[in-house]
């Protein structure tokens, strides 16, 4: 066991002090994940910086809004109103309708109906379950006393209510897409309630011949539209999309977590490497001819590269961490707060990374060999599990959907961006990347040690 | 007791749907405190025979026992014994001379203050003290080649392996390395097993010497028992211009009593584009035989270039029992 760990420990030291390497390990990582952040927005203040052509979303909405008690207003229906085609005013009335007017207030000309494609769904499970199958990419579930608590027509506070967002996390942007739809239809509703009754108990003090006439137009709130809408409210105010399961995107979550594990895979496939580079070298003969049993020798070259990735995953992370808590002004846990299961995570992955390594470079017989072969196997994986962009999509197409599963990028980001989202079904992924770790390695030690040009 | 028993080792390599007889049933010994040189040209078995001795190769067939465990059976304890002085620089060249020998020790089980302790002598008997701090890749060939030795004299071991280990330095650091193996031999009491291609080597250095060609050991024993072997010969080395030699001056020189071989060689001559050739003759007192030789020549029609004469050594030992150069 000494051994092992003296390798291993020697391992680290010469990884850690490689500039070269380092440049590859943590810098190279950090700067993709952050271009990308910014180019998606979500990072920077800006979230609406995203360039990326994204059109109908498949999103259910369910409302369970029962509408206010005193009137006949029903806020829900505002949603599906707007997001369910063909959909006019259900279930009550939902704000008076304003005539749609060309360009609303961006400028850009992509409407609503652009973006998503919405189903109505009268059942929440049924919505779920639809998410979790892959059919709608988000549900939108509006509470039974959503209308009541916003508080129409009455003079009492916007209350805080629970909207939920349940969508999934092997689509991230287009997640986020419509976590911020319902974030902004809902803000506007609230905010809007605000602005039309102050205004119009200001115009009942001012003008109230023209209020007690009964020619009050019920239109005439449209006129506070442009007033209001570029107004925003404090996220807090809507408390749902961060509670019971929904989905907190931050696009540093998704491509900081895929950037590392993609990097660290290559940290993993050189550290594997380095064993034919000792042997061209011959520091491996050197160590071999020491009474030090092969097996030992071997462990400790993994045990070396699993800790070196290791640690450059959680260097990574402390950055991306970082870089979000700049952003926001605050500290946040982009990775939340389930330590244990996110250090479990990145165990599981660098154990996986490691054993892929030793697999690849038990069979080629060159360092050459095993570079090429590791990398294309490397950025394979990368494509396939979602480094560059979500597998949501590919997930959909026949035979070539399941080989996302194939690949340690995908479980190992599908397990930090459910912990991320502040959920903990990540079993099966520790489960699935240890056996693939374990597996890869024994192949690749029994091929390794059936070598005999060891010597050469 | 000898600290190294080799016994009818065999490597058989399996090349293109052939049988490769790299080593074919070397059996040889080396004594405490002895310097043994395996002499031979590139290609004859020597570093598969420190492989299979060192156990970084195994055996097709034999044995090895240091200090009386076997390579194969007890390779731990056997590896114990020996140190290793390889032909490649075999360091890490990211890490210092002082951590190279502090990594290496670690895996021979040493550490502690005693590891530091050993690591101030060796660095001290290989002279690079002032440098310790320094990384492999900034050193000189020689430089490197002095740490590489030092790693193999950490663990003071019995017996040392080195293979060809002045390859590719100059002479001030070829002149340093023989230095140490002698001194290893004469203040350390080590047994070093020394394989060379060089014959001036293995003859200034070596108290025995095995020569090995196409993987077997064709002749074992002192420098002066072998030489013996080729008797009072001297070799007359004639460099002539051209490719040819005509038969007749060859069938001539043949017919002298004094003469018992005459080999040819074709070589390309040192600052010229064009190739001369060698009449390398094997004759009883050379410096008398000359004058007839030359004139021999000179009759022939040949241009002679220059002429050395040789007195009997490892070399005409080899060619003596191969009928080739050692350096072939």
């Amino acid at each position: 066991m000494r051994k092992i760990l003296i390798i291993a420990g020697k391992e680290l030291y010469t990884t850690y002090t490689d500039l070269n390497a380092l440049l590859l390990m943590l810098l190279t990582p950090l700067a993709l994940a952050l271009i990308i952040g910014f180019a998606l927005g979500g990072l920077g203040g800006d979230s609406n910086g995203s360039d990326i052509p994204i059109a109908d979303i498949p999103v259910g909405v369910v409302n369970l809004d029962e509408g206010s008690s005193s009137t006949d207003v029903n806020y829900g229906s505002v949603f599906v109103d707007l997001l369910v085609p063909g959909e006019g005013s259900s279930g009550g009335d939902a704000l008076p309708e304003c005539e749609a007017e060309e360009d609303s207030a961006n400028g850009q000309g992509v409407t609503l109906e652009d973006l998503t494609e919405g189903v109505r769904l009268d059942d929440p499970a049924e919505a779920r379950r639809q998410v979790d199958s892959g059919d709608l990419i988000a549900a939108i579930i509006i509470p039974a006393d959503f209308t009541e608590r916003i508080g129409y027509g009455q003079n009492d506070p916007v209350e805080p209510v629970s909207l939920e967002v349940y969508a999934t996390a092997a689509a991230p942007i287009s997640s986020q897409v419509v976590r911020s739809i319902a974030e902004g239809i809902a803000t506007q509703i609230a905010v809007g309630t605000i602005a039309i009754e102050s205004n119009i108990d200001a115009l009942v003090a001012e003008y109230p011949q023209v209020f007690a006439s009964g020619d009050f137009d019920p239109d005439f709130n449209c006129a506070f539209t442009n007033a209001y809408a570029p107004l925003s409210v404090e996220q807090e105010t809507l408390s749902g999309e961060s509670q019971g399961g929904g989905l907190g995107f931050n696009p540093l979550v998704y491509f900081g977590a895929a950037n590392a594990i993609f990097f660290m895979m290559f940290t993993a496939q050189a550290g594997a490497n380095d064993i034919l580079r000792e042997q061209r070298q011959w520091t491996l003969q050197r160590l071999l001819i020491s009474p030090t049993p092969r097996i030992q020798i071997m462990l400790g070259k993994l045990v070396g590269t699993f800790l070196t990735c290791v640690f450059q995953i959680i260097i990574l992370f402390a950055a991306f961490t970082l870089v979000a808590s700049i952003a926001d002004g605050e500290l946040s846990l982009i990775f939340g707060t389930n330590w244990g299961a996110i250090i479990l995570v990145i165990l599981a992955a660098a154990l996986a990374a490691a054993g892929l390594g030793t697999l690849i470079n038990g069979f080629v017989r060159t360092p050459e060999q095993g570079n090429v072969i590791g990398s294309s196997v490397i950025v394979l994986m990368g494509l396939l599990g979602g480094t560059f962009f979500s597998v949501g999509a590919l997930t959909e197409i026949p035979v070539l959907g399941v080989l996302p599963f194939f690949t340690i990028t995908y479980w190992g980001v599908d397990a930090l961006t459910t912990l991320a989202a502040g959920e903990s079904g990540i079993l099966l992924n520790v489960v699935l990347l240890v056996a693939l770790g374990a597996v890869m390695f024994a192949v690749g030690l029994w091929a390794f040690n059936t070598r005999e040009d060891v010597a050469s | 007791m000898p600290v190294l028993q080799a016994d009818s080792l065999v490597k058989v390599y399996a090349r293109n749907g052939e049988q490769l007889r790299a080593v074919d049933g070397i059996s040889f010994h080396v004594d405490e405190g002895e310097i043994f040189s395996l002499l031979g040209p590139n290609g004859a078995g020597k570093s598969t025979t420190i492989g299979m001795i060192s156990g970084l190769i195994a055996p097709t067939e034999g044995t090895a026992t240091i200090g009386g465990h076997s390579i194969t059976a007890e390779p731990v304890h056997a590896k114990e014994l020996m140190g290793v002085v390889p032909q490649e620089i075999a360091l890490y060249p990211n890490l210092t001379a002082r951590q190279n020998l502090a990594f290496f020790g670690r895996m021979y089980g040493m550490g502690g203050a005693g590891l530091d302790k050993r690591i101030d002598e060796v660095l001290e008997f290989i002279d690079l003290v002032d440098r310790q701090n320094d990384r492999i890749d900034t050193f000189s060939g020689g430089m490197k080649r002095r740490v590489n030795i030092g790693v193999g004299l950490l663990h003071k071991p019995k017996l040392v392996y080195m293979d060809e280990p002045t390859v590719g330095v100059d002479p001030q650091s070829r002149r340093r390395i023989l230095d140490t193996v002698l001194r290893l031999r004469d203040e350390y009491k080590m047994a070093v097993l020394y394989t060379t291609h060089l014959m001036e080597e293995s003859q200034e250095i070596s108290d025995r010497v095995g020569i090995i060609d196409n993987g077997r050991l064709i002749a074992v024993g002192t420098v002066e028992a072998l030489i013996q072997q080729v008797g009072e010969e001297d070799r007359l080395v004639i460099q002539v211009d051209g490719d040819e030699v005509p038969s007749s001056l060859v069938e001539m020189i043949k017919q002298r009593e004094d003469v018992s071989d005459l080999r040819i060689e074709h070589r390309e001559v040192e600052g010229s584009l064009t190739k001369g050739t060698q009449l390398i003759v094997l004759v009883r007192g050379g410096r008398r035989a000359l004058p007839a030789l030359l004139q021999l020549v000179d009759d022939a029609g040949v241009t002679v270039s220059s002429v050395e004469v040789r007195e009997p050594d490892l070399e005409a030992v080899f060619l003596h029992l191969t009928g080739k150069a050692l350096r072939d």
